[in-house]
């Protein structure tokens, strides 16, 4: 029998989103004071109305009388209803700017933002205000570092494990769900530094840009690149700035950011054996090279380059760009399109298989494509060796681990669902008459929180097939979880007693 | 007690950025090996086709 959820359910839930709209409206300070800076008016006025309204909503969510005390169902509501609530606000700024076909197309947007996807839905991007350029980016930064694990260090609370399990993170680094939380942002700080300080310097010195020009290039490119967003402060996205040096240097963020924070926190205290021994490293670096040679393979019978350092420059950067679910791109949508056949196909695949778990990137994740993979060769080693043999099931991930059944399962479902969140997204762009490569190309994209596009996420595509790719996205996201328990939680609201 | 990434005292700061440094300096030298690994199979495939 399913147990309606009761006031104490809904006021335990309020008072937690409470928390997170307070963060999320202080974080809108920041483009406010862009705005302010560059005297950009009329963004000024619509970040002051959504910081108010998140502020507001916040005050009331926190005023709520609590035990404090979020169970696993509360936690996973809490993380869905973030996702959801979140870019429904962040997007007036947008809706009110004018760049954006209608509310719709904005929350596409601000969703594509907040699940660090990076399909765009904004007209004439090359004229957008610097400050909503900055919240475009930001919201990506947001939501790859997870707004949640914002939450946990500014109100370390009840729940916080949850919460932190909800949104998709299954790897606890240090002891405390806490000091994790803070391992993550000093990564995060070091690329920070780093990173915008080197693309500043090559957009300075070598691209000729003015130096505030460089700076805000380098922290748009940053904040997109570490999180594996791919939102671009131009419409050509990273072909923008014709540079192979600039390509590295966000190629260098986009890796960080598909990379675990625990293969992060290896780096840093020394343990290099550990990261070359780790399952997800052995399988990404696979997947990585099977991809890219079925897309320069197809890429070379395509005709499209005919000098290798074009056509490994091009695909190379690609193929890391899907892998690492970033979505930035060299080549326009228009030209990705005619690469068809087996460079589809590796780019797609990469897109399909992401980073790895516990990173910002998207799509089934390495660990899941090694956890699935090895319970296959044990299988058929079983059957083909003497009876009575031993067949070994350790694997190295965060140190040594049994590979058990119930792991074996539960990487297959995950797996499993998202092979049939890309066929629906698939079969919805078939039914408006989206050619089945295309359309399956641009679900994976939007299912595994990429973001590279051929063509079919535009401004008059039809309402319903966006609606379905902010679905993907929210699903990509959240890996499934927490979405399945947020509309349990609905069903027993309606059906519960 | 061990010094541990993410830790908020002065001290550990400068471990924390010298352990980050190394860590993007490793990121740098694996996306360059693999962008020469793409040339070599860019390189080969074109011989082939």
């Amino acid at each position: 029998m399913l147990i309606k959820p009761v006031a104490e359910d809904f006021r335990v839930i309020a008072h937690s989103m409470g928390r997170i709209f307070v963060v999320v409206g202080l974080a809108g300070l920041v483009p406010l004071a862009w705005a302010t800076v560059g005297r950009e008016w009329h963004p000024f006025s619509s970040f002051l109305l959504m910081i108010g309204i998140f502020l507001l909503l916040g005050v009331i969510g926190l005023r709520q009388p609590t035990s404090d005390r979020l169970d696993w169902s509360h936690g996973m509501v809490v993380v869905a209803l973030t996702w959801l609530l979140v870019p429904l606000i962040g997007a007036i700024p947008f809706v009110l700017s004018g760049h954006w076909g209608g509310e719709i197309d904005a929350l596409f947007d601000a969703v594509s933002g907040l699940t660090t996807t990076g399909l765009a839905l904004v007209q004439d991007l090359d004229h957008l205000a610097p400050s909503l350029n900055f919240w475009r980016h930001l919201l990506h930064f947001l939501g790859g570092q997870g707004i949640i694990i914002a939450a946990l260090l500014v109100f370390a609370g009840g729940g916080a494990l949850t919460l932190y399990l909800g949104e998709a993170r299954d790897e606890r680094i240090l002891p405390s769900v806490t000091s994790t939380a803070r391992f993550i942002w000093s990564v995060s700080m070091v690329h920070l530094v780093l990173g915008v300080t080197t693309l500043g310097l090559v957009a300075w010195q070598v691209l000729g840009f003015t130096l505030p020009r460089a700076i805000f290039h380098g922290l748009m490119i940053f904040f997109a690149g570490f999180d594996t967003g791919g939102f671009a402060p131009q419409s050509t996205s990273v072909g923008y700035y014709h540079s192979a040096i600039f390509e590295a240097t966000a190629g260098v963020l986009m890796v960080a950011g598909a990379m675990s924070f625990g293969l992060h926190y290896a780096l840093w205290t020394g343990r290099r054996r550990a990261v070359l021994d780790n399952l997800e490293t052995r399988t990404i670096l696979s997947t990585f090279g099977l991809t890219m040679a079925m897309t320069l393979i197809g890429l070379a019978v395509t005709g499209l380059y005919t000098h290798a350092v074009g056509l490994s420059r091009q695909g190379f950067f690609q193929v890391l760009s899907a892998h690492t679910g970033t979505g930035f791109a060299t080549v326009p949508a228009s030209e990705l399109a005619t690469w068809g056949g087996l460079a589809f196909g590796g780019l797609a695949l990469a897109m399909a298989l992401g980073g790895m778990a516990s990173s910002t990137a998207g799509g089934v994740k390495a660990l899941r494509i090694g956890i699935t993979v090895r319970s296959i060769v044990n299988q058929i080693r079983e059957v083909l060796l003497p009876e009575g043999a031993v067949v070994g099931t350790g694997f190295i991930q965060a140190g040594r681990r049994r590979l058990t059944p119930q792991l074996a399962q539960a990487a297959m479902t995950i797996s499993l669902l998202y092979v049939a969140l890309f066929l629906v997204g698939a079969g919805v762009g078939m039914a408006y008459g989206v050619p089945l490569d295309q359309a399956m190309f641009e679900s994976v994209s939007a299912g595994a929180n990429v973001g590279l596009s051929v063509g079919v996420t535009d401004p008059a595509m039809p309402l319903m097939l966006k609606l379905v790719y902010m679905a993907e996205m929210w699903l990509g996201r959240l890996e499934f979880v927490a979405v399945f328990a947020f509309l349990g939680f609905l069903y027993a609201w309606v059906k519960g007693k | 007690m061990k010094n541990r990434p993410g830790s908020r005292r002065p001290s550990h700061l400068l471990s924390d950025a010298a352990g980050g440094l190394i860590s993007f300096v490793i990121e740098v030298a694996a996306v360059l090996i693999l962008a020469l690994v793409a040339l070599l199979i860019g390189a080969v495939v074109l011989l082939l086709v």
